[in-house]
């Protein structure tokens, strides 16, 4: 059961990935598909599940995502070491050109230490690294109460800077 | 100097914490090498041969006394009596306990001080002229557009994890005192035609491996609109900027790859889509920022010469070490970190002290450090230069060698750093003890010899006018040797003039290199024009003449 993180706490994740859905089991409410499925056929994979969602490589441009904002419920931005940071510019473009309302959710190795700028980019939910717990991931969103620059979204009040 | 608010606080005390944390966890296991690497590279800690290594943060070089001695409190307390001067106007501790950066850190709190992001795949320090605010051919202060950059910066959401590390430079003056080309970014304060005020920018200058010179992207930008260009630059490295090869992985990479035009081309798109108005400076929010920055109360004085009638001594310090300030009766000091025998940029804690009570007896209270490693009171009365001078030369801080061949720039070397290829520190006391005798660098004028002990260029070897780079060949010790590069004026990288040398010839090569100088010079050539006229075969020549015979003489 894989727990996520957002701004209002941890909960368990409704969202079941395509890699692991058991083929018994009936059509899923929400489900995630890798962007090579998606792109290959959006018809078909919008009807495999009442909401639909896709998991992107970072190296993504936010313009193959773009025809689509308004047909993925969910878009999940993998970051697949701690060095990665073109998640947080996809994350703003979706987000401001793109218009993407849905739940932006990071994935992959994701401590406490990355939680507010995702946040602050745009990220409505994250997966936790194995090494933490959703609680301790959760708790880093609170590591500032300041901020230097105004962000993409601002989940919590934080003070900021203006020039 | 720009005064620390609330929010400034709050975000550095929680930094603290936060570091605190991080260091906690790694001690306890919770937290492998690679994944606290990051993070503590991000708060300036290195990793090095004997002991980590500590970069404090200071901002565009500027540092108040009250900060000063507290870093003399902490190399006391904390390390072995110094500190280091960076080629990024920064500081380093070479001797801190990983257990105990959390308590320098929140030291470093108390005086408004912090080692953000002068590590790390981020945004470092922005560094600037060292002469900002008081030298005549300035078009504006480029202090209070440092620190509005500086703070656009740290801990950004969105550019805290770049493919690579990130320098930015902020220049004031048509003559470049900050290396700016050789920046990532660098911002020219420019005045147009019509007196609008703006900035040239350029992007993509950096050393290394593979040194490259800036390149325009915008020859005009309006004032207001500094941070979202910026933004827009970022975010184009960020998303584009390669992650598969660390030496790679710059900007000026990107840029070589693309073509100026191209990108210029996606930083304008970009650009064109930013929202301009949410991160415009207004004129308010600019006098804001430039209102940390005014002028201290100098005094009616009347302009005269101190050094008229006095020592040779004097007058050479005085000739060499200071400046002309653009208030009358005033005068800029240098303070020499080159002493015969001492490493470059080196400074111990008594040192510090002193530095700073003449700072608060003679200079305002504020100290400045540069990027060739000295530092600066930049604000002293023509009738205290005297008594200031007595009270450096007392604590050999007043090496009459500013932009002489023994103000060298040079980086740790292998004596500290575990990047290292080669000792540079030995490098330079060998060259210093060769050239001990003022009247000859005097005779040789104004040379710049920087030392780098590897490939990473931390020296600026490649903008020396010597440029001399460790290499390892064969496990031992060698230098190679290239000339022509300059920072100041004109931006140049030097060319490699033949095989490396041995360490025990690094000096004597030194000698015979500028032999050639003496002997082919015009009139009033500096070092550097005789080489730009000349080219480096006569010296190449010199250089390696008997190389058989040496070589037979090595073995």
């Amino acid at each position: 059961m894989r727990i996520l993180v957002s701004a209002s706490g941890v909960a368990p994740d409704t969202w079941v990935r395509a890699e692991e859905l058991a083929p018994a089991s009936g059509r899923p409410e929400r489900l995630i598909v890798p962007l090579a499925e998606w792109l290959r056929d959006p018809v078909a994979a919008r009807a495999r599940a009442d909401f639909v969602g896709v998991r992107v490589p970072p190296d993504t441009p936010w313009t193959v995502l773009a025809p689509f904002v308004t047909q993925l419920a969910l878009i999940a931005i993998e970051f697949p070491s701690v060095g990665e940071g073109r998640g947080y510019s996809l994350a703003h473009q979706l987000r401001g050109r793109a218009g993407f309302k849905g739940e932006l959710r990071a994935v992959g190795q994701i401590f406490r230490d990355h939680a507010l700028f995702l946040a602050r980019c745009g990220f409505s939910s994250f997966e936790h690294a194995d090494k933490e717990s959703a609680e301790d991931v959760f708790r880093g969103l609170k590591n500032f109460t300041v901020a230097y620059q105004s962000a993409t979204a601002q989940p919590l009040a934080l003070e900021q800077r203006t020039f | 100097m720009y005064r620390y608010d609330e929010i400034d606080r709050t975000l550095v005390a929680q930094r603290v914490a936060q570091f605190r944390d991080q260091t906690q966890r790694f001690l306890a296991g919770a937290l492998s090498e690679d994944e606290f690497r990051p993070l503590r590279l991000r708060n300036g800690l290195y990793i090095q041969r004997f002991a980590p290594m500590l970069r404090i943060s200071i901002p565009y070089g500027l540092l108040s006394t009250r900060q000063l001695r507290k870093l003399a409190d902490i190399t006391r307390r904390y390390d072995r009596n110094f500190g280091h001067f960076t080629t990024r106007q920064n500081l380093q501790l070479n001797w801190p306990k990983l257990e105990q950066v959390p308590d320098i850190l929140a030291e470093l709190a108390s005086v408004d001080m912090h080692a953000m992001q002068t590590s790390g795949n981020c945004i470092r320090n922005i560094t600037s002229d060292h002469l900002a605010g008081v030298v005549a051919d300035e078009i504006a202060d480029p202090r209070p557009y440092c620190e509005i950059i500086r703070q656009w910066a740290t801990l950004h959401p969105e550019f805290s994890y770049l493919p690579r590390k990130f320098k930015i430079a902020v220049i004031g003056s048509p003559r470049d005192r900050a290396a700016t080309l050789i920046h990532d970014i660098g911002v020219f304060l420019r005045r147009r035609a019509d007196g609008k005020f703006g900035y040239e920018i350029a992007v993509g200058g950096g050393l290394g491996r593979t040194p490259i010179i800036g390149q325009v992207v915008r020859e005009f930008l309006p004032e207001e609109h500094l941070l979202s260009y910026l933004e827009a630059i970022l975010r184009i490295y960020n998303l584009l900027g390669r992650r598969d090869n660390i030496h790679k992985a710059r900007i000026k990479i990107l840029v070589r790859a693309l073509g100026i035009e191209r990108f210029r081309a996606l930083v304008e798109e970009e650009w064109s889509v930013i929202d301009r108005q949410a991160l415009a400076l207004s004129p308010e929010a600019i006098g804001r920022m430039q209102a940390h920055f005014t002028a201290p109360p100098y005094q009616q004085l009347e302009p005269h010469d101190p050094s008229v009638g006095k020592s040779a001594a004097f007058q050479a310090w005085y000739r060499h070490n200071t400046d002309a300030h653009k208030v009358p009766g005033y005068r800029i000091v240098h303070v020499s970190l080159k002493a015969p025998g001492a490493a470059p940029g080196d400074a111990s804690s008594e040192q510090m002290d002193l530095v700073s009570d003449l700072a608060d007896r003679y200079s305002f209270g504020l100290v400045r450090v540069t990027h060739r490693q000295n530092l600066v009171l930049a604000d002293v009365a023509e009738r205290d230069v005297e008594t200031v001078w007595r009270a450096l030369d007392a604590a050999a801080l007043a090496t009459p060698n500013i932009g002489t061949l023994t103000d060298i720039i040079c980086c740790p070397g292998l004596d500290y750093c575990s990047l290292a290829n080669a000792a540079a520190i030995p490098i330079a006391l060998a060259i210093g003890e060769r050239f001990e005798n003022l009247d000859h660098q005097y005779d040789l004028g104004e040379i710049e010899i920087k030392i780098s002990g590897c490939m990473n260029a931390c020296g600026h070897h490649h903008v020396g006018h010597i440029g001399i780079l460790g290499v390892d060949k064969g496990g031992a010790e060698w230098y190679q040797i290239t000339l022509g590069g300059a920072a100041g004026e004109r931006t140049a990288l030097g060319e490699v003039i033949g095989p490396s040398v041995p360490r025990a010839e690094v000096a004597e090569t030194i000698g015979r290199i500028l032999d050639v100088y003496v002997e082919q010079r015009t009139d009033d050539e500096r070092f550097v024009d005789t080489v730009w006229r000349l080219g480096i075969a006569p010296f190449k020549e010199r250089v390696y003449a008997n190389t058989g015979e040496r070589e037979r003489r090595r073995a």
